[in-house]
C-alpha cells in the first residue's frame, strides 16, 4: 500500500511528532507509515483520512505489486 | 499514547533494572540456602522468595507498558516475543540434546532454573532491538 501522508503532513506544516499526537500514536508509527514500512489498521487509516478531511482512498492506495510493500510482515 | 519515546525509554530501563536485580538476588541468595554462599551466609529458604518479587513487579510493569502501546508498537513486541519464544525453545532443546550426548556440561537444573528467565529476558530485549530496526 502507498500513501500521501508525508505530503499531506507537509502541506499543513506539521512535524511527525505533532501528527502522532493528533492521531494518538507514536512518532515512530507515523514515520513507519510514511516510509511504507507499516500499513495501518483500517480504524487508524480512517482516523488519518478524517484528520485530513479526505476520503480514505485519497490518502491510501493499493500498491501495484500486489500489496507486498509495507504489508507488516 | 505518547508521541515521545522518553517515557518508554525510562520504563525500558526500569524493566532492565528489575530483571538485573532479580538475577543478582538469585545469584546471591540461592547458594546461601545450603551454606555455600561466597559471603558465608546461611539463610532460611523463605528468603528465596526475595528474587521473585522484582520479577513480579517486572511483569506487572510490562503488562502496563504493553497497554500504552499503539498498534505498530504492539506488532513490534509480538515479533520480538516470537524471537524470544523461538530462541528459548531452540537454545533449551539444543543444550539438552548436547548435554545428553555429553558434549556440554550437564548442569544441575536447580542451579539453572533461577537464571533461565534472565536469559529469556535478554532474548526478548535482543529481539526487540532487531525488530525495531525493521520499522525505523
Amino acid at each position: 500500500m502507498t500513501n500521501r501522508l508525508r505530503a499531506l503532513r507537509a502541506e499543513r506544516g506539521w512535524s511527525q511528532a505533532e501528527l502522532a499526537e493528533r492521531l494518538s500514536v507514536s512518532r515512530q508509527t507515523v514515520n513507519a507509515i510514511e516510509t511504507g514500512k507499516y500499513d495501518p489498521s483500517l480504524p487508524l487509516a480512517f482516523t488519518i483520512a478524517k484528520l485530513f478531511g479526505l476520503a480514505i482512498e485519497a490518502v491510501f492506495e493499493p500498491s501495484l505489486n500486489g500489496g507486498r510493500e509495507g504489508d507488516n510482515r | 499514547m505518547g508521541s515521545s519515546s522518553k517515557p518508554h525509554t525510562r520504563l525500558a530501563w526500569r524493566l532492565l533494572g528489575l530483571a538485573t536485580l532479580s538475577g543478582v538476588l538469585a545469584a546471591l541468595l540461592s547458594p546461601s540456602i545450603d551454606g555455600r554462599s561466597p559471603l558465608g551466609w546461611s539463610l532460611p529458604p523463605i528468603l528465596l522468595a526475595v528474587p521473585v518479587l522484582p520479577m513480579v513487579i517486572f511483569f506487572v510493569e510490562l503488562a502496563r507498558y504493553l497497554r500504552t502501546l499503539d498498534e505498530m508498537q504492539r506488532l513490534v513486541h509480538l515479533q520480538a516475543m516470537f524471537i524470544q519464544f523461538a530462541g528459548s525453545c531452540l537454545v533449551v532443546m539444543t543444550y539438552g540434546l548436547l548435554a545428553r550426548a555429553a558434549l556440554v556440561p550437564d548442569l544441575p537444573m536447580s542451579r539453572v532454573w533461577p537464571f533461565m528467565w534472565t536469559g529469556i529476558f535478554w532474548l526478548w530485549a535482543g529481539g526487540l532491538m532487531l525488530v525495531r530496526r525493521r520499522y525505523e
